[in-house]
């Protein structure tokens, strides 16, 4: 019978395993560094309307003169709204891998295969190839550095564009 | 475990001990066998596996997909 | 009379492709199947397998199957990306043995997709005892899986499964035949989808960020099934089954049908209906309150119900038999804001040659 009960236990309560449901801790990555270091990358090469400033991507980046999050068309070119850079900046920070740093889709995604990188549709949109075309890039450089800690002064860091 | 055994051996001794292989007829169609046909639950299972959480239970499976 | 009560006992065993061939003589058996639903997806699939019996106590089969998968579904989408196509192969053999008493069976599968491969071995034996009045009968299966990304050379990951059935079958009158099942399986290693991304609210009301879809590396999975197989008027038998499942991932559910055949030599009509409701797993939620540790976007997780209902109408000939069916169905997904509803139908075709 202690076997019968426990084979129906199983079945009944073979959900309750605890912390299936326990939150995440976000990385900690410097919000300086983005705003001043990242972001501009992000809208250099990511943020064109029929990319990742289309807003039915998973992976939205909002940029001057392209994706704005509210406003009419007056007011596309205005200075990056705070709403909006926090978006980007938790948008990015989705896509990076905590436990292993170097696989972060935010750097494997516009590298080229051939160095590593993943799957990008955007490599094979246009004909013209993925961002970068290996790990040597000073903009790949430059994610890599934020994914893996860097900090900047906030004092000496104005963000291209800002109302700084 | 010997519970659930016990439980089977009585259900089966009080209805099926008398049941003789002359008697078999009716249990010896097509339709009375559990996978009558092997190819269609090998399908409706292959539906079932992909659109629902569940798996199990039933004969038939196909081999692995990555059909969710 | 033997012969079917074989093939009784192989389907008790659970094995995979051995219908006992009427007869002596091997058969083929060719099915086509057309599933479409309102959420843009198309799959066509056909099988064709083949078993023979070079002794007399001995089966062997093979079988082929053929999946075309044309989708624009809501996660298709929601990536903003265009309809895709894929193609799936699955090829089986196998080898059983069953002398009227006891079976014993060996299958291996292979199945291809240009993001996945898997290889499928499974095992299992069967008994009958008190004058073939209960047939006791075990299995065991291990797939292992590799899986891929489209186009992606650099995404390699693997999922394997070791599963086990218990099953007995008993006898429950000159009309009645029951069976009782338990299988376990236990999945370890990558189960997510790389690509699903999973939406987690915006803290200051924008709009949703999205997370790649992480997923537990183990599942423990369990099912109970019971199944009921009665004859009754001249020629017409009830099918009826019913299955509870749980795993560790927190997904409940309950499955119940039915089945009414009925024989008008050499004509055969059935009507079935399905219900299905499934409770979520633990860690799924349509939008996420806050970044977790496992995020998924798979609807096939959420809390849902489903029904299918399908009639069938088959020509049983002393060589040859055909069948033809249509099921429909609908899912409601109270939990999943991008589907809210899916219905469609599966439309079959199948022939069954005894050479």
């Amino acid at each position: 019978m202690g076997a019968v009960r426990l084979l129906a236990a199983s079945v009944l309560f073979a959900g309750c395993t605890a912390d299936l449901d326990a939150p995440r801790t976000p990385a900690e990555l410097d919000r300086v560094y983005f705003d001043c270091k990242v972001q501009p990358v992000l809208a250099m090469y990511c943020g064109q309307l029929a990319c990742h400033g289309d807003p039915a991507r998973y992976f939205r980046v909002y940029s001057r003169n392209r994706l704005r999050d509210g406003g009419d068309e007056t007011q596309r070119n205005v200075f990056m709204r705070d709403t909006e850079r926090a978006h980007n900046y938790e948008a990015a920070r989705a896509f990076v891998d905590l436990e292993r740093p170097e696989a972060s889709l935010l750097l494997r995604k516009p590298l080229e295969q051939a160095a590593g990188g993943a799957f990008h549709r955007g490599a094979t949109l246009y004909g013209g190839g993925n961002v970068f075309r290996d790990t040597a890039d000073p903009d790949y450089q430059t994610i890599a550095r934020w994914i893996n800690g860097a900090t900047e002064d906030p004092t000496t860091c104005i963000e291209p564009g800002s109302t700084l | 475990m010997t519970t659930a055994i016990a439980a089977v051996l009585a259900l089966v001794l009080a209805g099926g001990c008398g049941v003789k292989a002359y008697q078999r007829e009716k249990l010896a169609k097509s339709k009375m066998q559990f996978n009558p046909r092997p190819e269609t639950t090998m399908l409706e299972q292959h539906v079932y596996s992909y659109r629902e959480g569940s798996t199990g239970g039933y004969e038939g499976g196909g081999g692995g997909c990555g059909c969710n | 009379m033997r012969l079917q009560l074989t093939a009784l006992a192989l389907a008790a065993l659970g094995a995979r492709a051995y219908a006992e061939p009427e007869g002596e003589h091997a058969t083929v058996a060719a099915r086509t199947a057309a599933y479409v639903d309102d959420d843009h997806t198309v799959i066509s699939t056909s099988t064709v397998a083949v078993r023979g019996k070079p002794t007399a106590h001995t089966v062997i089969a093979g079988r082929y199957v053929a999946d075309a998968v044309s989708s624009a579904s809501v996660d298709v989408i929601s990536a903003a990306t265009e309809r895709w196509t894929e193609l799936r192969s699955e090829v089986l053999g196998g080898v059983a043995y069953a002398d009227g008493t006891t079976t014993a069976s060996v299958d291996y599968i292979y199945s291809h997709e240009h993001d996945w491969d898997s290889h499928t071995v499974s095992a299992g034996a069967s008994r009958d005892v008190f004058r073939h009045n209960l047939t006791l009968a075990a299995g065991a299966s291990f797939v292992d899986n590799r899986v891929g990304r489209a186009d992606d050379a650099n995404f390699h990951e693997r999922m394997r499964v070791l599963g086990g059935t218990l099953r007995a079958v008993w006898v429950g009158g000159p009309k009645d035949v029951f069976t009782a099942s338990y299988d376990g399986s236990r999945a370890r290693g990558y189960q997510a989808s790389p690509y699903r991304y999973a939406y987690v609210a915006d803290v200051m009301g924008g709009a949703p960020l999205a997370f790649p879809e992480v997923a537990p590396g183990e599942r423990w999975r369990h099912a109970l099934t019971m199944r009921w197989n009665h004859h009754l008027l001249r020629d017409t038998a009830v099918r009826s089954h019913a299955r509870a499942y749980g795993d560790d991932w927190g997904v409940r559910s309950l499955t119940a049908g039915s089945e009414v055949v009925v024989g008008l030599e050499p004509w055969e009509l059935a009507v079935q209906g399905r219900v299905y409701a499934q409770q979520g797993a633990t860690f799924y939620q349509d939008v996420y309150d806050r970044p977790r540790m496992y995020m998924t976007a798979d609807r096939e997780l959420s809390t849902f119900q489903d029904l299918f209902v399908g009639v069938r109408a088959g020509w049983i000939g002393e060589t040859l038999a055909l069948d033809a069916s249509v099921t429909g169905f609908a899912f409601r997904f109270p939990e999943f804001a991008r589907l809210p509803r899916r219905t469609g139908f599966i439309a079959m075709l199948g022939l069954v040659w005894a050479l």
